[in-house]
Parts: structure tokens; C-alpha cells; sequence
């Protein structure tokens, strides 16, 4: 091989490794309630809408719910925006926001941006557990 | 007007690359002068452009919206102009730029320049020449842009160091696609689909260092990481450009 061609693909992996970096600042990571924690800046949280405490907040002008992760960690999401047209029956949510610390230690999901799972036609008949495959198009979403 | 002396008489060979280049580009700038097909494409366009997003944009002039966290911001924001000010400037260089190789293949100069110099002049002269132009259309749009939409700068270098690492990497986007697009026949179909997904990765690292530009933050990483990014894929897409331009050149 010539020595321009080894240039140029040290040069090409290594612009490639800058570009990767600096690209990856702008999706943002799916992750757990417990991950969750201990980033700062936008997040991604996918678990189960618990509606029962689903309830519009006039005070913080939010629609503000409990949602289950898939470890069973709660946290409360605050989610400013209009609210879903499949949110009452949807079973799950990947809400994204920013994960900040209320005054009395409870975690909140400051969230401007939900995609709901749309309830599944099959599933609940033949007894088949939902499958997760229709959300991991939404995943690291730009 | 003075002629322009190509290394016709004694081959390629007595002249370096950079040379060549040189030439290519004193030739291009020549002919810009003369005929301003580039110019005018990119300035009608713009102008056009700009026009329709400051009317377009009345509407929203005042009006407040809220964010995550409960605040009433601006909803026509610095970040939101930046943000159209790329869509333009992005679209202003698809339009003058995919003429540069079209022309040479239009008026038949395609094989002169195959004869008399090597492929990686023709691309380095090209390259020199679009992002000249591009840089020139930039900096006439963007004092107007901010004039006419009211668009602050935010931190200033960082606000320079965007517009210009994110010009240079626009222009090495939009040479290498006029150099493919040329060689095709339906040329502004696949002028669009080729640049299409460079194009995107782009415009979101530009877009993640412009709202930079407004984010007031201590730590200089947070301002050069989005900068290394557009840095390193204009010499990543200018180095792999470099490196296959013969085999769009000499088919």
C-alpha cells in the first residue's frame, strides 16, 4: 500500500472519531430511571403510564402522570404539551426531557416531547406479551 | 481581460498540483466575473429567500411559548433564526454550486482539463473556488439576515468560528455532489438524493453548534466539541473526496 493512501485513512478515522463524537451530543440516550439520575441534560425514559395517576396540573400547567420503568422505579413526568390522542389507552410511553430534583427530593421528567405506544389489536387475546420492537424505531432519535 | 495561460504548450508535467489548481481557479474566478452564472444563482436565490423568511416570520414576531421547565420564551428565538439562516445559506449553495462541473461538461471543457491536469488539481481548484464563492455569499446573506430578522450573534467568536468552519464544510459538500451530479444525466434529481444524507449530518452538527452560539458556558469543550465536529467531517468528506475524485473524473 502507499504511504498517501495510509495517510488518508488515518486522516479519514480520525475525522470520523471527532465527527462521532460531537454527533452523539445530539441524540438522545434511552435510559432507566436509575441511569437517569445521574445524567444532567436531555434523557430518555421508557416505562409504563401508571394512569391512574394521570391528572392535568393548572398550577404547573402540565399534563402530569407516574411512569414505571422496567425496573419498577417510579418517577413523575411533567409533561408540557398537548396532550396524545392515544395517551389514555396507550400501556407505554418514552417520554423525553430533563430529570430535575423537586425541593421535597422528588424526581421529575421535565418532558416537551412524548411518544406513546399505541395499544397492540393481538396481544391481550391470544395472550401474547407486548412486543418492544415498535418503539426501537423511535430510539435514539435525533 | 487578461487570458489564462494553462500549462498547454508543455505538458502537465513542469507544474505542481497546487499550480494547476491555481490556474483552475483563476480561470473559474475569470469566468465568474464575466458571466456571474454562480453569483446570480446563489444571490436571486437568497435574496428571494430571505424576503419570504422575514415576512413569513411577522407573524410570530412577540409572541411567547412555553419550554420544559415552565418559562415563557420567545418563540421566533436566536436559536430559530441561526437555524434558517443554514436552511438558506444550505439551499443558496445546492443552487450556484451544482453549476460548477455541469458547466465544464456543458460548454465541452470537461477534456481540456483532463488533458492538462491531473484530477486531484481540477478537485483541489474547484474546491477552492466554490468555497470562495460560498464564503463571499455568506458574508453579504448573513449581515443582511441579521439586519432584517433582528438575529443577535451570541458569543461572537463562536458565532464567526460556526459560520465559517460551517461554510467550508457546506462548499466541500456541495463540490464533490456537483461532481457526481455532473456525470449523470438528470442532473438535479440526483444533485439532491447523493447530498441528501451528507448534507443532514451536517446541518445537525451546525445546528448543535449554533445553539451553542446563545448557550453561555464556562468550559471551552462545551463550545469545541461542536466545532471539531463540522471541522472534521468537512476534511473527512474533503479527504474521501480527494481520494475517489479520479473515478468520478476520468470514467
Amino acid at each position: 500500500m502507499n504511504r498517501s493512501v495510509i495517510v488518508a485513512l488515518i486522516v479519514i478515522s480520525t475525522a470520523m472519531g471527532f465527527t462521532m463524537w460531537a454527533f452523539s451530543s445530539s441524540m438522545t440516550p434511552y435510559v432507566d430511571i436509575h441511569q437517569a439520575e445521574k445524567l444532567t441534560g436531555q434523557v430518555q425514559i421508557r416505562g409504563k403510564i401508571m394512569h391512574s395517576t394521570a391528572h392535568w396540573s393548572d398550577r404547573k400547567h402540565a399534563l402530569v402522570f407516574m411512569l414505571k420503568d422496567k425496573n419498577n422505579d417510579l418517577v413523575e413526568v411533567d409533561y408540557h404539551g398537548a396532550k396524545p390522542e392515544a395517551f389514555d389507552t396507550a400501556p407505554e410511553t418514552a417520554a423525553q426531557g430533563v430529570l430535575t430534583k423537586a425541593s421535597d427530593g422528588k424526581l421529575i421528567l421535565n418532558s416537551d416531547s412524548m411518544v406513546v405506544k399505541c395499544p397492540s389489536k393481538y396481544s391481550d387475546k391470544k395472550g401474547l406479551k407486548n412486543d418492544t420492537s415498535a418503539n426501537s424505531a423511535a430510539e435514539n432519535r435525533i | 481581460m487578461g487570458r489564462v495561460r494553462y500549462s498547454c504548450c508543455n505538458g502537465m508535467n513542469d507544474q505542481t498540483w497546487i499550480q494547476q489548481a491555481l490556474a483552475l481557479f483563476r480561470k473559474d474566478i475569470l469566468a465568474e466575473t464575466r458571466t456571474r452564472v454562480a453569483f446570480g444563482a446563489m444571490g436571486v436565490f437568497s435574496f428571494a429567500s430571505l424576503l419570504l423568511i422575514a415576512l413569513a416570520m411577522v407573524g410570530l414576531k412577540g409572541v411567547l411559548i412555553q419550554n420544559s421547565s415552565g418559562q415563557a420564551v420567545p418563540a421566533w428565538n436566536n436559536s430559530g433564526k441561526m437555524s434558517l439562516l443554514w436552511v438558506l445559506l444550505c439551499f443558496a449553495a445546492f443552487a450556484g454550486l451544482s453549476h460548477s462541473f455541469v458547466y465544464e461538461e456543458e460548454t465541452g471543457t470537461a477534456s481540456t482539463l483532463k488533458l492538462h491536469m491531473g484530477p486531484q488539481a481540477v478537485y483541489a481548484g474547484k474546491l477552492l473556488f466554490n468555497t470562495t464563492v460560498l464564503l463571499a455569499v455568506s458574508l453579504v446573506i448573513t449581515p443582511m439576515y441579521m439586519v432584517m430578522t433582528g438575529m443577535d450573534a451570541g458569543t461572537l467568536p463562536m458565532f464567526f468560528a460556526v459560520m465559517l468552519s460551517g461554510t467550508a464544510s457546506l462548499s466541500a459538500v456541495a463540490t464533490v455532489v456537483a461532481a457526481l451530479a455532473a456525470r449523470a444525466r438528470s442532473t438535479g434529481a440526483l444533485f439532491g438524493a447523493v447530498g441528501l444524507p451528507m448534507l443532514t449530518v451536517l446541518l445537525v452538527l451546525i445546528m448543535n453548534a449554533a445553539r451553542q452560539c446563545y448557550i453561555r458556558s464556562e468550559s471551552a469543550v462545551q463550545y469545541l466539541r461542536p466545532l471539531t465536529g463540522i471541522v472534521c467531517f468537512g476534511v473527512l468528506i474533503v479527504t474521501l473526496s480527494a481520494m475517489l475524485f479520479h473515478y468520478i473524473w476520468e470514467d
